[in-house]
């Protein structure tokens, strides 16, 4: 015999069942809110934003210290550069004549060049349609570095030669989802709680990631 | 500057379809969208190193958009192609599209009606996946108080839903 809490009486058992059936609404809302379609942001919105922030001002010491601590690209016509050139060869000369000969330990000393060891980046993204390789070496910006699909298009590769040291990256895919490298076993943190992969690049061997 | 450039790349998606939601306008979201960024950048030394960066710009977001209602009261028409018109996703098979379409602009006009901190909120949670210990941090509201606003509003969008 069923004890009469067993079998509840008929307004409480109305009562239980819009009780379920509220719940389950609410899930059914929690699972409609997570599947909400989004809008893709106009392309040009990174651009906007990141020339609107070069204005903000900041000391001239800090913009010196900027500057000085950040890679700058110089483009020379050929004919700005012979003047500069015939300088530079001066130079050289006066040196080589006048202050080397005085300074015999400095003869035999090697001179140092800056050696680049090729790297393959790969990444595993078969629903991709575009991936890019964005860290250290290029100012974290994807042009010039989009990585090509693989004949099964799973498997998207880029291979660059870099200067030995030590760099982070990340990929860029489909132009707005920034991942880390799934197979690096070095991460770190950016300081916003996101993270980077790290490769240190060195030796003469080519470098597979 | 290399380090915010890619915090843009990747948050600039969620910012702006939140600034999407409080306006309804697309010009208008993607220039909210831009100043959020700029008030981040410009404070970045009030961000804790080490601290979630997202709940963060979110909150900077959220106060933007309030800021902006307060100053545009009554609210801005939305646009005549809606956000559901031509959204780039849908899990679904192509005769649910219509369906699910509806579904999204119902919920969507139930979204706009909450106050901005349960829409917030409920974005945050079930939107961004955002656990809700970041959620109480974007909205600088304790755990429980978030969780309260999380249920209440969940409960406001069901009635909201029933009522339409």
């Amino acid at each position: 015999m069923k004890k009469p809490e067993d079998c509840p009486s008929p307004p409480r058992r109305a009562k239980n069942e819009r009780k379920t059936q509220g719940s389950e609404e609410l899930l059914l809302l929690e699972r409609m809110l997570r599947r909400l379609p989004d809008r893709e942001p106009p392309p040009d919105l990174v651009g906007r934003i990141l020339e609107s922030l070069a204005p903000k001002r900041i000391s001239a010491w800090r913009r010196l210290y900027l500057w000085l601590h950040t890679p700058h690209t110089l483009s020379i016509s050929p004919m700005k550069l012979i003047p500069a050139a015939a300088v530079v060869a001066a130079l050289v000369v006066a040196v080589g004549t006048v202050i080397a000969p005085r300074q015999p330990a400095l003869r035999g000393a090697k001179q140092e060049t800056v050696k680049r060891v090729p790297v393959v980046f790969t990444l595993e993204s078969p629903g991709a349609h575009t991936v890019s390789l964005i860290g250290s070496f290029n100012e974290w910006s994807p042009a010039g570095f989009e990585m090509r699909p693989t004949a099964e298009g799973r498997l998207w590769m880029l291979k660059i030669q870099l200067p030995e040291g030590r760099y982070r990256y990340a990929f860029l895919v489909d132009g707005r989802l920034v991942v880390a490298d799934p197979r690096s076993p070095f991460v770190e943190s950016d300081g916003f709680g996101n993270r980077n992969s790290i490769i240190l690049v060195g030796g003469d061997d080519e470098r597979e990631v | 500057m290399d380090a915010f450039a890619i915090l843009v790349r990747r948050y600039q998606r969620p910012i702006y379809n939140l600034m999407y939601r409080m306006c309804g306008s697309v010009d208008l979201a993607a220039d909210l969208a831009q100043e959020t960024f700029i008030k981040a950048y410009e404070h970045l030394e009030r961000f804790r190193p080490g601290a979630k960066f997202f709940p963060w710009l979110y909150a900077i977001g959220l106060n933007h958009a309030r800021d902006f209602q307060r100053k545009r009261k009554p609210s801005v028409p939305c646009d005549e192609n809606s956000l559901w018109s031509n959204a780039t996703c849908s899990p679904h098979e192509e005769e649910d599209r219509l369906c699910d379409r509806l579904d999204n602009d119902h919920l969507d006009r139930a979204l706009g009606e909450l106050p901005l901190g349960y829409r917030g909120a409920l974005l945050l949670r079930y939107h961004e996946d955002l656990p809700i210990r970041d959620v109480a941090r974007a909205l600088g509201i304790s755990l429980s108080a978030a969780k309260m606003r999380l249920n209440r509003g969940l409960e406001m969008l069901r009635q909201r839903l029933k009522g339409s």
